[in-house]
């Protein structure tokens, strides 16, 4: 029997109706898309079931329904620690230590993007020129893993080469992205939020009634090695270094992606920030011990498979009818979609506004950027669409490439926002340092195994942090002036205010 | 400390945050201790400090609600 079974005409029809209400989705979004800061954050106006679904489905990506699982199927109960201890914390370290300063900056100060607001807060215009060029140098690579999970996901259950999957689903993202900006990224992403949660509570429940209850699959999978139930797994992969390091990257390195940064500027008020942390925490909390648990009960369940990282898949198509399975399929594609649609609205504002309007052409209007934001949204889509097609690297790695390089981004966010010495030539030197950290730390073996089991981003990030200090300490006179630090470190509260 | 508000909120989400991460059987078990339906105990372990986190971000967020700083937005003041 194939692991999986080609059922290309249900596949075909569910994908056919979904891409189709994407399409209306994106005409809608686009009609109320007027300005620049409609179209890169709603012009601050964003609800909270949209936010918080949007913050969701935007950190969800297509590693969660695939790589991880993946994953975990080979590791055991000790996988479920790359996602599941770090959940709850996922949306609200960051609201916690960044986001209620940010959605006050962001209302206040008018910033779109977190080069706006570290350009503003170091003094440095240059600075959004580097951020905006290092974003599109890691932010690519993250939509690229995204669109090759796609195709994969295409060639599987069509038959089809998976650059028809690839070219296909980036033209969907690449058109609701282009006519409705954030506004259509993040409408479309509550569609595929649900589409997602449903996928992954139906797995758990297929997984458990198809292996004969949740005492049954354990008795087998502990039989098939006591590894698989403690840690560090059964194939050694979670060392205590690691999980400590995947509840960081879950949560606290989120506050360096560019791309969820900007959603707390795309927020309407407070009220919204705290209801979107308690929807996307919720959310997130219980697709994720429902879609991981599946992985590692998938190990008994199915058996040994040649390609892990189709644990879910299968699970959903040996429970379903075809056209049921496909549907929830889809819900795994809808991971990928809204991730990519999140970075590529936010690549675009890098390349457009932070590159092109404060560097390129100062003197460019607000109405030029938008609509050449359009034009770049489109030729970094099919940039991405180029680089599926090729497909450099696993999902796996490619995405944690980007992801780690971001992460960097962490350091002068937080000091910025938490430390008045912070200055404009150690927000440059931990940046930099913090990205050449990663490399090192990825590539060199002898490097690499000083870590223990930590992961690279974390290191990059922990360096980073030091030169901050170190610098900041050496290069006194660069300090920001009085009146930014009032502004950044809110020093002034509103009327009204009691402390 | 002038907002004793936030940094009590702060400190309580971090102590669990760091609780979490600590190499405590509860939460990393190198032998397997079966609990009810043969799950590993340490999965309890994160159960308990997730679900714990979401009550605490409820309470939270309508304490925070309730302050004037959180409400210098609100669509109703907008509209004065």
């Amino acid at each position: 029997m194939p692991e999986v079974a080609v059922t290309p005409i249900p596949f075909f029809c569910v994908i056919g109706v979904y891409i189709i209400l994407m399409a209306v989705i994106g005409a809608q979004a686009s009609r109320q898309t007027k300005t620049m800061h409609d179209y890169f954050v709603l012009s601050g106006k964003a609800g909270f079931i949209v936010s918080g679904i949007a913050y969701a489905t935007t950190q969800y990506s297509m590693g969660t329904f695939l790589g991880t699982p993946g994953q975990i199927y080979n590791m055991g109960y000790a996988g479920l620690s790359i996602t599941l201890p770090g959940v709850a914390f996922s949306m609200l370290i960051p609201a916690v230590l960044i986001g209620r300063k940010l959605i006050t900056l962001g209302h206040r100060e008018g910033f779109l993007t977190l080069s706006d607001y570290l350009a503003d807060r170091y003094e440095s215009s240059n600075l959004s020129g580097l951020l905006g060029l290092t974003m599109l140098i890691f932010m690519v690579p993250m939509m690229g893993a995204q669109i090759i999970g796609t195709g994969i996901l295409v060639n599987t259950f069509t038959g089809l080469p998976n650059w028809v999957g690839v070219v296909f689903m980036g033209a969907v993202v690449v058109a609701y992205c282009m006519s409705g900006g954030m506004r259509g990224a993040m409408m479309t992403d509550v569609i595929q939020g649900v589409l997602m949660f449903s996928a992954a509570v139906v797995a758990f429940i297929l997984c458990v009634k198809m292996g004969g209850g949740l005492t049954a699959l354990n008795a087998e999978l502990a039989s098939l090695g006591e590894g698989f139930m403690t840690f560090p797994g059964n194939n050694g992969g979670m060392p205590w270094g690691f999980y400590v390091s995947n509840i960081l990257m879950w949560s606290f390195l989120m506050m360096g992606q560019p791309h969820l940064f900007t959603k707390f500027f795309a927020m309407k008020d407070h009220k919204t920030m705290f209801n979107s942390v308690i929807l996307a925490t919720v959310g997130m909390f219980v697709s994720a011990w429902m879609v991981c648990w599946a992985g590692a009960l998938g190990r008994p369940l199915i058996g040994e498979l040649s390609n892990p990282d189709y644990v879910i898949p299968i699970i959903l198509q040996r429970g379903l009818p075809p056209v049921l399975a496909s549907i929830f399929v889809a819900g795994i594609a809808a991971a990928g979609m809204s991730t990519i649609d999140g970075i590529l609205v936010t690549a675009t504002s890098a390349a457009t506004r932070d590159l092109y309007q404060k560097f390129i052409n100062k003197k460019a209007t607000d109405d030029q950027v938008m609509r050449l934001s359009k034009y770049v949204t489109v030729i970094i889509g099919v940039i991405v669409i180029i680089f599926g097609c090729f497909q450099p690297g696993s999902i796996f790695i490619i995405n944690t490439f980007g992801f780690s390089g971001l992460a960097t981004f962490t350091v002068p966010v937080l000091f910025g926002i938490y430390w008045r010495k912070a200055t404009k030539p150690a927000a440059y030197a931990s940046i930099i340092a913090g990205m050449i950290s990663v490399v090192a730390f990825t590539n060199v073996p002898a490097l690499k195994a000083m870590l223990h089991g930590f992961h690279a981003s974390v290191a990059g990030v922990a360096v980073g942090s030091i030169v901050m200090v170190v610098v900041s300490l050496l290069t006194p006179k660069f300090a920001a002036s009085e009146d930014t630090l009032r502004r950044h470190l809110l020093l002034g509260q509103p009327a009204g205010v009691k402390d | 400390m002038k907002d004793r508000f936030n940094l009590a909120w702060g400190c309580i989400f971090i102590a669990l945050y760091i609780l979490i991460m600590l190499p405590l059987p509860c939460f990393v078990n190198y032998v397997y201790v079966p609990t009810a339906w043969g799950v590993p105990n340490y999965i309890w372990g994160w159960l308990i400090v997730g679900i714990t986190t979401i009550a605490l971000i409820l309470v939270w967020s309508a304490q925070c609600l309730k302050r004037p700083e959180y409400h210098e937005f609100d669509e109703r003041k907008e509209g004065k």
